[in-house]
C-alpha cells in the first residue's frame, strides 16, 4: 500500500514533464490523434490510466442501482446505454465497471469483455487494435461509432 | 526476463496501447504465463445450461468465460454467470458440520453428524414408519445426487415421501406435456429459435430470467426485422424491448386468450388439416371429442369475448392469431407465468394446441419450448425421477412393471418401492407442519423461503427433525436446521446437469470443496451406510459409478442416454436425448424420423408419431377458461404477481455473496402502475404496506408503467422481506404446483 | 535509473530510415513499426532532464520525425534508492 502511495506521487512529478511536452507538440499531437483516432494516443488519459491504481468511485449511499441513479447524475451516458445492445439485453452499469465499492473500473480492460463474448476474442497481434474500446465505444457499443 | 528487461516491455506495452496495438502477448499466452488452465463446464445457474469455460489457477477458480464451443450460449453468458466463480468462495459458505444444541448452532464432527441424522431418521423410521421421514430435493442437485437419494429413500428406506423444489416451478409443464404429448420435455430444441419467424411469448420475462436465450431472440429480430414478437404478460418487461405486440391482461385471465386465438386459426384456415388429421386427437379432458365438437366449443371465445375477460384489446388477439398462423414458423417460451397457476397445466394444453393445429411442432423453427428455472430440473428431477409419484427414467411409481424394473437396478425386492405415490410438496410440508412428517432431510434448496404462504409451514419446520445440506449458511432453511451439512459447491465436485432443451452436459470437479464441506452424494452414501443399507451403495466409488447405473434405468426409454457415458460427456458440449448409442449424436426433435425411437411401421408415412401415445397422436385439449383461485374484491382490490429480477437467482443465496450484483438491485421493493400511485396518493420509493389474507410486507414502491394497473409486482429474493409470506398456497390439481403467480392484495401507504 | 516510452511518429513512408538512426542512440530500444509510421521506443536514462534532451534531439536532430509522446515513465527504482 505504502509503495503505491509514492508510486502515485512520483507521477505527480511527471505532469509537467507531460505538460512540456503537450505544449511544445500540440500540433503534432492533433495530428498523431487524426491519425490514428481519438479514442487512443490521448497522452492525459494515457497518464491517468496507467497511473491509477485502483479507480474510486464518488462516494454516495447506495441504496438505489446504478441506472436508476446514474439516469439523474448523467442522463446522456445512462441513455446512451440503455440503447445500446447492453441496454436492451440489460447488461447494467456493473458487470463492465464493478459495484462501485468492492470495485471499481473506470475504463474496462478486454478481458471483462471477453468473459461473456469470449467468440469475439480476438489476438489483437494482427491488427491495429489493442482492446475492443479500440473499434467499439463503450457505452452505444457501435463500430467505429457508426 | 529480468526486471530490466521487464520494465522496458511494461513501458513498451503502454506505448502500444496508446496507439491501438498489443505488442506482446497474445490472450492464451498470457494465460499461459499466469499460470491459468481452462476447464469446460456448464453454469450453475437457470435451466438455459450455458456452457461455461472455468480458469483455475494454484487450485482455485480464478474466471470464467463463456465456452465459445457451446450450441446453447456460444460463449455468451449473462450477468449472474459472469460472476459465479466468485460464489465458490463466499463468506457465507458453509465450511463445517453443525449441530443444534440448546437452540444454538454449534460446530460438530462429520461423524458426530452423521450419527445424529442416522439415528434420529433410524428411530423415526421404526417407531412411526418410513412415511414419517421425508426427503426434500432441488434442480439445483446433480442428477447423481438426486438419483442416490432417490434410491436410498424410496428403495430402502421405502418412503415416497420425496420431492424438490422443480414441483414449485415446472411441475405444470410436465403435465402439460404429459397429457398433450405422451411424454415429458420439449418436442423440439434451441436450434429452432434460430428459424422461428414468429416467437409468442407467455408469462415469461425471457429478458431476464433466461437472458442468453434472449440475447439469441434478440439477435434474430436484428437481422430479420420482419419476424414477430407477441407477449402475453400481465407486466411489460425488459423483454418487451423487442416485442411487436404486448397483450397485458388481468393476472389470471389469459386461457381465453389462447382459445380465442385457436379461433381464429381454425375460422380463418391456418390449420395444418393433413396434420390434424394423422396425428391429433380432441378431448374435453374427460373423455375423447371430435374436430367438430373442438371447433363448437371454441366457438365462445370469440376475440370479443376474450378480450372481455381479460381486459385487452380484442384488435390484438386477432393479430397474434393471424400472425402466429400466417407465418410458416412459430415458437412459444413460457416461464413461471404459465406453470404457477391453478390452471397451469391446462395453459400449457392450450399452448400446445396452437402448435399442434397448425402444425408448427417437429420441424425446424417451430416448437412449443418451455423453458426451465433451475439447471438440473430436467434433468435430475423430472428424468431422474426425484418426485413423489415417479421413479427414474420417466417412469411412474402406480406401475407395477416401473417398480419391477428399477427395484431390479436398486437390486430390491420390489416390495421395498411403496406403490403409492408420497406427498407432493405442499401436502409433504403441510404434513410437516402437522407432525406427521416428523425427520426432514433438505438438500440443496431453501424452502424457508420458497414455499408459498409461508406462515403456514415455517413453524413446523422448526419442529421437524431438520437435516439440511446446503453449500452457503445462513439461509432461512438453515436457521431452522437441526443438523448442517457443508455440501460441496459448483467446481467442487463432479457430475451432470440436464437443462431445457433435453440437453445432458457434464461439470468436472477442479478444485477442493471448501472446509469439510463434501458431495452431496457421499453425504448420502454415508447416510445409506448409517442406515444399514450400505451395500447397495459400496459400489459408488465415484459420480460416475452413479451416473452408469443411472443410465441403466434410461436404457430402452423414452429419455434414452445409455449414448451418453462420462467419456463422451467430457468432449462433447452436451448430448440432446434420445442418445442411444455412443455413435448416436443426439436428438433435435422428438416423434419424427430424426428421432431413434420413431417407429417408422407404425407411422406409415406420418410426419410425426407421439409414442407416448398408444395410438400416436397428441392431444388438442377444450379446457374451460378459468380464472384464479383467489380472485380481486373489493377489500383487496389488486392483483399480486411475484417474480425474478436479471441479477438474482432465487433465494439469493449465490447472488447475494457478490457485490456487484447485490449493488444492481440492492433491496426489494413493489413496483405499482403509475395511475394506481397517482389514486393512492403514492409517490415512487414512498414505503408502502402490501396486504393479502396471508400476510403483510413493508416495501419501498416503485412507481412504474410495468405491472398493468391493479397489479402489483414483488420480486421475492430478499429474505429480509419475504414475498411468500403474501401468497397463496392453492396449487393445480393436476400437478400440485402452487399459484405464486396469482393473489388478491391491497396496499397502503404507511 | 528511470525507463521511458514514447511513439515517435515520422513522415508517411519514413519509417525504417528514422528507425535504423533511433537505433544507433545509446540506450535507447526499439520495439518496431506500427500502423505505418509509429515507432515504439523505450529509452533508459538518468532523470527528467535527460529525456527531455533526448526527446529534443529525436525531434531536432533526425529528420522526417514529426512528433515525439511520451506514453510512459517508471520511477520505481529511484524512489527506492
Amino acid at each position: 500500500m505504502k509503495q503505491k502511495t509514492r508510486l502515485n506521487l512520483a507521477w505527480l512529478m511527471l505532469i509537467p514533464v507531460f505538460v512540456f511536452w503537450a505544449c511544445a507538440q500540440t500540433e503534432t499531437a492533433q495530428q498523431l490523434n487524426q491519425a490514428i483516432g481519438p479514442e487512443q494516443a490521448m497522452v492525459p488519459a494515457q497518464l491517468a490510466e496507467a497511473g491509477a491504481e485502483q479507480d474510486e468511485h464518488p462516494d454516495v449511499e447506495f441504496t438505489e442501482s446504478c441506472y436508476d441513479c446514474h439516469r439523474e447524475e448523467t442522463p446522456e451516458v445512462a441513455e446512451l446505454w440503455h440503447n445500446s445492445m447492453h441496454g436492451v439485453v440489460n447488461v447494467g452499469c456493473f458487470v463492465c465497471h464493478g459495484d462501485g465499492t468492492t470495485e471499481f473500473v473506470v475504463r474496462p480492460t478486454t478481458e471483462r469483455c471477453i468473459a461473456c463474448h469470449s467468440p469475439k476474442e480476438v489476438d489483437f497481434s494482427n491488427t491495429e487494435a489493442s482492446s475492443c474500446f479500440s473499434c467499439h465505444n463503450g457505452h452505444t457499443l457501435k463500430f467505429h461509432n457508426e | 526476463m529480468d526486471r530490466r528487461e521487464f520494465l522496458k516491455a511494461t513501458a513498451a506495452s503502454a506505448a502500444a496501447a496508446s496507439i491501438g496495438v498489443d505488442l506482446f502477448l497474445k490472450p492464451s499466452q498470457a494465460d499461459a504465463a499466469a499460470g491459468v488452465t481452462w476447464h469446460k463446464s456448464v453454469c450453475r445457474f437457470c435451466g438455459v445450461g450455458c456452457g461455461m469455460m472455468v480458469g483455475v489457477k494454484d487450485g482455485k477458480v480464478v474466471s470464467v468465460k463463456g465456452d465459445k464451443e457451446s450450441t446453447v450460449n456460444r460463449g455468451f453468458l449473462c450477468v449472474k454467470g459472469f460472476y459465479l466463480y466468485k460464489v465458490i468462495t463466499a463468506k457465507s459458505r458453509l465450511r463445517y458440520p453443525m449441530i443444534r444444541k440448546n437452540g444454538k448452532l454449534v460446530r460438530a464432527s462429520w461423524d458426530e453428524a452423521m450419527d445424529l441424522v442416522a439415528t434420529k431418521f433410524r428411530e423415526v423410521i421404526d417407531r412411526y414408519g418410513p412415511d414419517a421421514v421425508a426427503f426434500y430435493g432441488s434442480g439445483q442437485a446433480e442428477t447423481e445426487e438426486t438419483y442416490i437419494a432417490n434410491k436410498l429413500f424410496k428403495g430402502h428406506i421405502g418412503t415416497n415421501n420425496f420431492e424438490g423444489n422443480p414441483r414449485l416451478c415446472m411441475a405444470s409443464a410436465v403435465g402439460g406435456y404429459l397429457t398433450t404429448f405422451g411424454a415429458d420435455e420439449p418436442v423440439g430444441s434451441y436450434d429452432d429459435l434460430d428459424e422461428a419467424e414468429v416467437f409468442l411469448i407467455v408469462g415469461s420475462n425471457t429478458a431476464e430470467c433466461h437472458p442468453v436465450l434472449f440475447d439469441r431472440i434478440v439477435e434474430r429480430k436484428t437481422k430479420d426485422p420482419h419476424i414477430k414478437i407477441i407477449i402475453i404478460d400481465p407486466r411489460k418487461t425488459p423483454t418487451d424491448r423487442v416485442a411487436d405486440l404486448h397483450i397485458q391482461p388481468i393476472p389470471g385471465y389469459d386461457l381465453a386468450i389462447l382459445h380465442a386465438m385457436a379461433r381464429i386459426i381454425v375460422k380463418e384456415g391456418y390449420t395444418d388439416e393433413q396434420f390434424i388429421k394423422e396425428s391429433v386427437n380432441f378431448s374435453d379432458g374427460k373423455k375423447k371429442i371430435s374436430y367438430e365438437e373442438y371447433k363448437q366449443f371454441l366457438e365462445k371465445f370469440t376475440p370479443e369475448y376474450a378480450a372481455k375477460v381479460a381486459d385487452v384489446n380484442p384488435d390484438d388477439i386477432v393479430k397474434a392469431a393471424r400472425w402466429f398462423g400466417q407465418s410458416p414458423t412459430a415458437v412459444t417460451l413460457w416461464t413461471m407465468g404459465v406453470n404457477q397457476r391453478t390452471r397451469g397445466v391446462w395453459l400449457n394444453n392450450l399452448i400446445h394446441n396452437l402448435h399442434l393445429l397448425t402444425g408448427k411442432i417437429g420441424k425446424p423453427g417451430c416448437d412449443s419450448l418451455s423453458l426451465t428455472g433451475q439447471p438440473n430440473a430436467c434433468g435430475g428431477v423430472r428424468e431422474g425421477g426425484g418426485l413423489a409419484h415417479i421413479l427414474p427414467g420417466h417412469r411412474k411409481i402406480v406401475n407395477p412393471q416401473h417398480r419391477k424394473e428399477i427395484a431390479a437396478i436398486w437390486k430390491v425386492p420390489v416390495s421395498n418401492i411403496n406403490p403409492k405415490p408420497g406427498k407432493h410438496t405442499i401436502a409433504l410440508f403441510e404434513a410437516v407442519a402437522k407432525g406427521e412428517i416428523k425427520a426432514l432431510y433438505v438438500m440443496c434448496t431453501n424452502p424457508a423461503q420458497s414455499l408459498p404462504n409461508l406462515k403456514k409451514f415455517l413453524k413446523g419446520m422448526k419442529d421437524v427433525f431438520l437435516v439440511v445440506a446446503d453449500a452457503f449458511h445462513p439461509t432461512e432453511t438453515t436457521k431452522l436446521a437441526d443438523v448442517l451439512l457443508p455440501a460441496a459447491f459448483w467446481s467442487e465436485k463432479e457430475g451432470v446437469y440436464g437443462c431445457t432443451e433435453r440437453r445432458s452436459q457434464y461439470m468436472p470437479k477442479l478444485v477442493e470443496p471448501l472446509g469439510e464441506a463434501r458431495w452431496d452424494g457421499d453425504i448420502l452414501i454415508d447416510l445409506a451406510r448409517r442406515l444399514g443399507y450400505g451395500k447397495n451403495f459400496e459400489h459408488f466409488k465415484t459420480p460416475e459409478d452413479v451416473w452408469n447405473e443411472y443410465l441403466l434405468t434410461t436404457k430402452g426409454r423414452d429419455m434414452d442416454l445409455m449414448g451418453a457415458p462420462y467419456w463422451r460427456l467430457k468432449k462433447v458440449r452436451g448430448l440432446r436425448w434420445p442418445v442411444p448409442t455412443t455413435d448416436h449424436p443426439g436428438t433435435r426433435h422428438r416423434f419424427t424420423e430424426g428421432d431413434p425411437l420413431f417407429p417408422k411401421d407404425k407411422a406409415k408415412g406420418r410426419r410425426m408419431y407421439f409414442y407416448g401415445k398408444p395410438d400416436g397422436r397428441a392431444v388438442v385439449f377444450a379446457r374451460p377458461d378459468k380464472g384464479p383461485e383467489e380472485p380481486t374484491d373489493a377489500e383487496y382490490p389488486f392483483a399480486l404477481t411475484t417474480g425474478r429480477v436479471l441479477e438474482h437467482f432465487h433465494t439469493m443465496t449465490m447472488t447475494g455473496t457478490v457485490p456487484q450484483l447485490v449493488r444492481a438491485v440492492p433491496g426489494p421493493y413493489v413496483e405499482i402502475n403509475p395511475k394506481d400511485a397517482a389514486r393512492l396518493g403514492i409517490a415512487d420509493r414512498d414505503t408502502v404496506k402490501v396486504i393479502t389474507r396471508r400476510g403483510e410486507l413493508e416495501l419501498t414502491a416503485r412507481v412504474i408503467d410495468r405491472p398493468r394497473e391493479k397489479t402489483l409486482f414483488v420480486p421475492w429474493h430478499w429474505s429480509e422481506k419475504l414475498a411468500n409470506l403474501l401468497t397463496i398456497d392453492a396449487f393445480d390439481p393436476g400437478s400440485k404446483e402452487p399459484e405464486y403467480k396469482v393473489c388478491a392484495a391491497k396496499i397502503v401507504k404507511v | 535509473m528511470l525507463i521511458s516510452s514514447m511513439i515517435v511518429k515520422t513522415r508517411p513512408g519514413k519509417a525504417e530510415t528514422v528507425l535504423t538512426q533511433l537505433q544507433k542512440i545509446p540506450r535507447v530500444t526499439t520495439y518496431g513499426v506500427h500502423r505505418g509510421n509509429n515507432i515504439i521506443v523505450v529509452a533508459e536514462i538518468h532523470d527528467i532532464k535527460q529525456l527531455e534532451n533526448l526527446t529534443a534531439f529525436i525531434m531536432e536532430s533526425i529528420d522526417d520525425v514529426l512528433s515525439v509522446s511520451p506514453t510512459y515513465i517508471n520511477f520505481e527504482d529511484e524512489i527506492q534508492e
